[in-house]
């Protein structure tokens, strides 16, 4: 198991390689002239060569990707070209927002759509399953932006529970996106949970937990979620991936300075070292979030462990056997 | 302590399905005394399965119903019992096998803690310290090395997983074992291996052994009384000599199951199946339900091979007896037997 963390850690390198490689590519391909862009057009062609020959934008294509991995290298992703202040700034500024608004919004869904997902399933047909799978159509058919607002409009500007945007009123402001976005990501994961659910508890196995006599909570708790959460430990994973990169609307409608809006407006402003930098920090948390959705699966299914551990299970029996003589 | 063990008296049961009931099970009787072990022996589908479920209330929760009849373990009525004396039964006093050993197991516990839960449900004696000795103990009764339980069920053969189950169903010495085809979805050596074993914890254990199965070789090496079924009824009733005995009188499915076994004393080119089908459980015919497949089918007695929907009332098949011996036909009067 270990030497497969350490593989799969390793694979990443070339995987990142990949990823920026591409994006620098796509940001290279724009004719965009930085240095004209920055200056306007009432600057004069020295200035704005001294600009470019400063960024590098002078030099071949694969070398200026070469410059920028060494740096990336070494932790140093450059000065933005709009702010003309390290990157680094302004990433270590946004990033914890993002996984704040992240993981509190999965947090929540997880509690609100499991047991609702896991109820709905052993109650099935009941008027309660009806309920609430209804309720979860619902909440994934309307886009998360509506119910953002929706919601901005009701406890923002008639009840003044919450402020509506930004986040300096402390835990206050994380309310209103992490509840907007858990209610809204928790409809998915309702019926995962229930579908999930209700396909293991058809199975023999569960038969036979309930001939020695289990109490029912017991089998469904015990064996029959258990067994369901290797898919719902898969979607999780995604979720996650792609909510740190992609909360930008969120961002946008609580003016949450995080990642997502951080890429948009890089993008926009042309300033390729914020872009690059931003893109690879998402990559490898996506990475990563991956590798622990493995790791879990390896937790959760003895099946799935052996098939790392295989190769080390082979001499174990014999260490036992001499042992025990 | 009664000394009938379990009693079913006209059990029926019926399964919703898209084209209206499925009659299951039709009213069948039977009782298994402490301790004697009893095959019920039919083609897949008569009904076996479903009468095995019931016992334990274990017929899935919306679409099978029990329609008529009842179940009496030692005495008590198993549907009106509550949930919680049920549990209590389920594991402890009445134990199930079931048949397909590699879907029955939860495939992501280890074999010590499954064992470990019907033990701890059930024995007073025990607690989490010392319920490990004790799951070695029932894993070498089975023959599976004790050291061996803290492995989960894909590390074992499908011998082994059956052998785990049982170890599950005997772990708080049932006194009733119910065994649901339990050799069927194994290889013939391993089928030999675990029924041996079985005979040895009857035995050893003196639970009573309700062993569902449609091989006749299996029952003739393991029970005391044979009840064989077909859609739902059981069409003949006997002691193990009752059933086996070429000379003594048979109901024509139990002649016709036995025609479908190789015999090496037999001069004969090739088995003799019996044609036809089992008749459609939503659609039984008004008659006897053999009629359809019976070389002395005889309209005029056994009657109408129709539905019952559309011939009207069912014909009322009388039942032969002599001792423990019942065939339920009408070419036997009691005297025949």
């Amino acid at each position: 198991m270990f030497k497969y963390i350490i593989k799969r850690i390793l694979i990443m390198i070339p995987m990142l390689l990949v990823v920026t490689f591409i994006v620098f590519s796509l940001i290279s391909m724009s004719d965009v002239d930085p240095g004209r862009s920055k200056l306007g057009p009432e600057a004069s062609q020295e200035l704005v060569d001294e600009l470019n020959h400063k960024y590098g934008m002078d030099q071949p294509f694969l070398i200026r990707y070469f410059k920028w991995v060494w740096g990336a290298i070494r932790l140093d992703f450059g000065d933005s070209w709009y702010y003309d202040h390290p990157v680094s700034v302004d990433i270590a500024a946004r990033f914890p927002n993002t996984i704040k608004l992240t993981l509190l919004s999965i947090g929540i869904a997880l509690i609100i759509g499991i047991p609702l997902g896991v109820l709905a399933a052993v109650k099935q047909y009941s008027w309660a399953d009806r309920v609430f799978t209804t309720l979860s159509m619902l909440m994934a058919a309307i886009p998360t932006f509506c119910i953002a607002t929706i919601g901005v409009l009701i406890f923002c500007w008639k009840l003044h529970w919450v402020p509506a945007t930004g986040v300096v009123n402390g835990w206050k402001s994380w309310i209103l996106p992490s509840l907007t976005l858990g209610i809204s990501y928790s409809a998915s994961f309702l019926r995962f949970t229930r579908s999930s659910v209700l396909d293991t508890i058809r199975q023999d196995y569960i038969r036979t937990v309930r001939s020695k006599g289990v109490r029912e909570r017991t089998v469904i708790w015990g064996h029959s979620f258990r067994n369901s959460l290797l898919p719902l430990i898969t979607i999780t994973g995604m979720m996650l991936g792609g909510l740190l990169g992609g909360a930008v609307i969120m961002e946008s409608v609580f003016v949450i300075p995080g990642l997502g809006t951080l890429v948009m407006n890089s993008i926009n402003q042309y300033d390729m070292p914020m872009t690059m930098a931003a893109i690879t920090m998402l990559a490898a948390m996506y990475m990563l979030i991956m590798l622990v959705v493995d790791i879990l699966y390896a937790v959760v299914d003895p099946r799935i462990r052996a098939r790392y551990t295989s190769f080390k299970k082979k001499k174990a029996p014999a260490k036992a056997e001499g042992g025990a003589a | 302590m009664s000394e009938k063990l379990l009693e079913i008296n006209g059990l029926r049961i019926e399964y919703t399905s898209e084209n209206g009931p499925a009659k299951a099970v039709n009213g069948i009787t039977f009782s298994l005394d402490r301790g004697q072990s009893m095959g019920l022996v039919g083609e897949t589908g008569a009904g076996k399965t479903t009468t095995a479920l019931s016992i334990l209330r274990l017929l899935p929760k919306y679409t099978a119903k029990v329609t008529g009849g009842e179940i009496r373990f030692d005495g008590r009525d198993v549907m009106s019992v509550s949930e919680a004396e049920m549990r209590a039964i389920r594991g402890g006093r009445a134990a199930m096998i079931f048949q397909d050993p590699m879907t029955s197991l939860d495939p992501v516990i280890t074999v010590r803690d499954q064992i470990a839960e019907v033990l701890l449900l059930h024995r007073e004696d025990l607690d989490r310290a010392n319920v490990d000795a004790e799951v070695g103990r029932i894993l070498e009764m089975v023959g599976i090395p004790a050291a061996r339980m803290h492995e989960y069920p894909h590390q074992f053969s499908g011998g082994m997983k059956q052998r785990v189950m049982i170890a599950i169903a005997i772990a708080c010495n049932p006194e009733l074992l119910i065994a649901d085809e339990p050799t069927t979805a194994l290889d013939v050596t391993i089928q030999a291996q675990v029924l041996s074993m079985m005979r040895r914890l009857k035995r050893e254990l003196h639970s009573a052994l309700l062993l569902i199965t449609h091989d006749l070789g299996v029952v003739a090496s393991i029970c005391d009384i044979i009840g064989i079924m077909y859609a739902g009824e059981i069409v003949e009733f006997g002691t193990l000599e009752d059933i086996f005995d070429p000379e003594k009188k048979h109901h024509p499915y139990t002649v016709g199951l036995f025609g479908s076994i190789p015999n090496l004393t037999m001069d004969a080119e090739r088995l003799s199946p019996i044609p036809g089908l089992m008749p459609d459980p939503t659609d039984l015919p008004a008659g006897c339900s053999f009629g359809p497949r019976c070389p002395h089918y005889d309209p005029a007695r056994c009657g109408s091979t129709d539905p019952v929907g559309s011939a009207g009332t069912p014909t009322e098949i009388p039942i032969a007896r002599k001792g423990q011996h019942q065939i339920r036909c009408v070419l036997y009067a009691d005297a025949d037997l």
